[in-house]
């Protein structure tokens, strides 16, 4: 009996032992980039009076508004990720979406980021999400809710993005601290135009993280964006409806858009155990201060007329926010966004978006997500949106699948 | 003169400072924390990402291991991608180029055993399985004594200083480990053709190492949780063939293995599938262990 185990082990360990030399798992397709496709489909109800998205105060980018009634195609995007080689590794992704019978693609993301630099040096190059904030940097298929905060919505257009360039450098400290400095074309809301010789909006930030026991790691970040807007095009206050991205007729903005962000983040899991049980706390506070002038689309800054009005805005936004996860596949989540601005407008042109002192665009939202896996997940999700001057019950029920390859996520 | 003695007495608090590891070791599961420390002692810095208590496929990547990652010298994980959901950012965002794939100072467990369960077919369909083998080979002894000369020698490559000494560690525990790997072996004999149920289909190189046979799992597709359709299947299966026992590890809900269990009147064990569960602190506690608790199923659950 004996002698027949050691027989078996020995046999066992000549199997492994040979099995050692073999050489690392390689198929055909080895050095194709990891292709995923996210799927990402709403269907939504607003009351039909809502009418077309405003929120007082703030004047609206294209990328601003709701998922459109009904059943639409939402952010869905097609991700090649993959090492060029020793030195970089790049990302690129086309999101495609459906609108009003208008379907579009878009370069969302196209960077390399480099593997190699020295001393926890790092750049990244491209087109590729600002890391302002905490929430802007996220894809929207791993966003809590349906929709971005409002602060997010009103301020970055919902996510800002632009080619440009990042620096970081990541201190040899055990705790997570993190500078860095991007510089981005500016083409984009908050900035706007082209004529900032190719540099039209810039941000630093910091970011800060620990772990707390076993269980908990929390994180934090200050961001600051300077951004530069010629003639940035916005809403109008016609009769568009929801998202509607043709109908940009409101102001145009010549001016800056400076805007501070803090953001915390608490994640919480028995043990770290996050498949099981877990909560995550988020919170930003957003502080905007504009400058500039407003002109109406008849008469952009440039053009031989007199329109110009001249405006300094501030406005704060912030949002809180918890999802809990109490067994697997199974979350919920409360979310309360806010806003308030201060606009003073001198001179004849006084567009009604910036009649907003003294009232504070808010919403409360409530989720419920499924995800079957961690590559499928249905959600339902209540506003009880104020942000305009008509309080609006909305109810969206939205599904994120991604299929192939899937790039991890970050914190 | 005091004020030059005063500096002198900051310079000497400053050299007398804690030295730095000679050696910073990422260690993606505590097994391989364990073996790290059994060959580098007192010139190792070991950080490890996940816990006995926490699911390895679904951890968060969070930033302290990223600043763990920019520091280190060799990285060391089970790999076939256990930890495809989180290693690939902190990799990226640590950006530290000595311990890429492909670099000595990368070390996949997976390279260098034989992994089973290589699917023919990769299908989402089929759950979340891994298109590279099964990638829990730890429950297997046979393994760290496969991995073991590798890791010895690579540490001797990234601190030359220190070579003789890995080598000379590691000559000793290849000792203890060959005589305790019999041991386990022969304590074990008796449970060859035991039938039991587990929680994730994680255990196939333990039940290939005893000759135990996994007639079924909890989760009805790998990652997907109990449903109760399907544990009214395995109910008919415990009585259907003679299930000594269910199994799960202490990152798996209990509810649905207890359930099970009182059900289909069989004993149920938490087994941890890695070091640091339980008063185990090194590997030689963690197999002792896992065989220990496989036996008391076998025995009824006595």
């Amino acid at each position: 009996m004996r002698i027949r185990s050691l027989i078996a082990l020995a046999l066992g360990l000549t199997a492994l032992s040979a099995a050692a030399q073999a050489a690392p798992q390689n198929s055909g397709n080895a050095f194709n980039p990891g292709i995923g496709l996210v799927l990402n489909g709403t269907w939504a109800s607003y009351p039909t009076e809502a009418g077309h998205r405003q929120i007082p105060g703030f004047m609206l980018g294209d990328g601003a508004g709701l998922p459109p009634q009904g059943f639409g195609l939402g952010e869905s995007e097609l991700d090649l990720a993959s090492n060029f080689d020793n030195l970089f590794t790049g990302f690129g992704a086309l999101s495609f979406h459906e609108n009003h019978g208008q379907d579009s693609v878009e370069v969302e993301l196209a960077y390399l980021q480099t593997l190699a630099m020295p001393d926890g040096f790092q750049v990244t190059a491209g087109k590729f999400f600002s890391s302002f904030g905490y929430q802007n940097a996220r894809h929207a298929h791993v966003w809590d809710f349906v929709d971005q905060p409002l602060a997010y919505e009103a301020m970055l257009n919902n996510q800002y993005s632009d080619p440009g360039m990042q620096l970081t450098w990541l201190a040899p400290t055990d705790t997570y601290l993190l500078f860095g400095a991007e510089a981005f074309s500016g083409d984009n809301f908050p900035a706007g135009g082209a004529a900032h010789s190719g540099n039209g909006a810039n941000n630093l930030f910091v970011k800060l993280s620990q772990d707390v026991g076993d269980s908990s790691t929390w994180f934090a970040g200050l961001s600051y964006m300077s951004a530069r807007a010629f003639n940035r095009p916005s809403f109008g206050d016609g009769d568009a409806e929801f998202s509607d991205q043709s109908d940009l007729d409101g102001p145009l903005f010549t001016g800056t858009s400076n805007i501070v962000g803090a953001d915390f983040v608490w994640k919480w899991a028995p043990h770290g155990n996050f498949y099981e049980k877990n909560f995550v706390f988020q919170t930003e506070f957003l502080h905007r201060s504009e400058r500039g002038t407003l002109s109406n689309v008849g008469c952009a800054v440039g053009n031989a007329c007199n329109g110009a009005s001249a405006y300094t805005g501030s406005a704060n936004g912030w949002y809180v926010q918890g999802t809990y996860q109490w067994m697997p596949q199974w979350r919920v989540g409360l979310r309360y966004d806010r806003l308030t601005s201060d606009n003073t407008v001198t001179g004849f042109y006084q567009p009604g978006q910036l009649l907003g002192n003294g009232f504070a665009p808010h919403r409360e939202s409530a989720m419920v997500d499924f995800s079957n896996s961690e590559f499928s997940r249905i959600r339902l999700q209540y506003n009880r949106d104020q942000s305009g001057l008509i309080p609006a019950n909305e109810v969206m029920l939205q599904y994120i699948v991604a299929m192939g390859a899937h790039p991890a996520h970050t914190f | 003169m005091r004020s030059l003695r005063t500096l002198f007495l900051i310079l000497a608090l400053a050299a007398s400072a804690p030295a730095f590891a000679d050696l910073n070791v990422f260690s993606c599961e505590p097994h391989w924390t364990a073996l790290v420390n059994e060959i580098g002692t007192s010139h190792v810095n070991v950080t490890t990402a996940t816990g006995a208590f926490n699911d390895p496929h679904f951890i968060q990547a969070r930033p302290s291991l990223i600043s763990a990652m920019r520091k280190a010298d060799l990285v060391v994980c089970n790999g076939a991608d256990l930890e495809v959901g989180w290693l690939p950012v902190l990799m990226q965002q640590g950006a530290r180029d000595t311990v890429q794939p492909g670099q000595p100072g990368y070390l996949e467990g997976s390279q260098y055993i034989q992994l089973l369960q290589v699917p023919s077919r990769v299908d989402r369909a089929q759950g979340d399985i891994h298109p590279y083998g099964n990638p829990h080979f730890q429950t297997d002894p046979r393994v760290i004594t496969a991995v073991a000369p590798e890791l010895a020698q690579r540490m001797a490559q990234l601190d030359p200083a220190n070579a003789a000494e890995y080598q000379k560690r590691y000559a000793d525990f290849k000792t203890r480990w060959d005589a305790a790997v019999v041991k386990w072996t022969q304590e074990a004999a008796p449970l060859k053709g035991m039938k039991l149920i587990g929680y994730h289909d994680g255990w196939v190189y333990m039940s290939n190492w005893l000759g135990i046979d996994m007639v079924g799992f909890l989760e009805p597709k790998p990652g997907i949780p109990p449903s109760p359709s399907h544990l009214a299947d395995l109910l008919a299966t415990i009585k259907s063939q003679g299930v000594a026992g269910i199994i799960y590890t202490p990152y798996e809900d209990e509810q649905a293995p207890e359930w099970l269990s009182q059900r289909g009147g069989v004993p149920v064990a938490q087994i941890p599938d890695t070091v640091g569960a339980d008063n185990d602190k090194d590997l030689f506690q963690f197999y002792d262990l896992m065989v220990n608790q496989l036996l008391k199923l076998h025995g009824g659950g006595k």
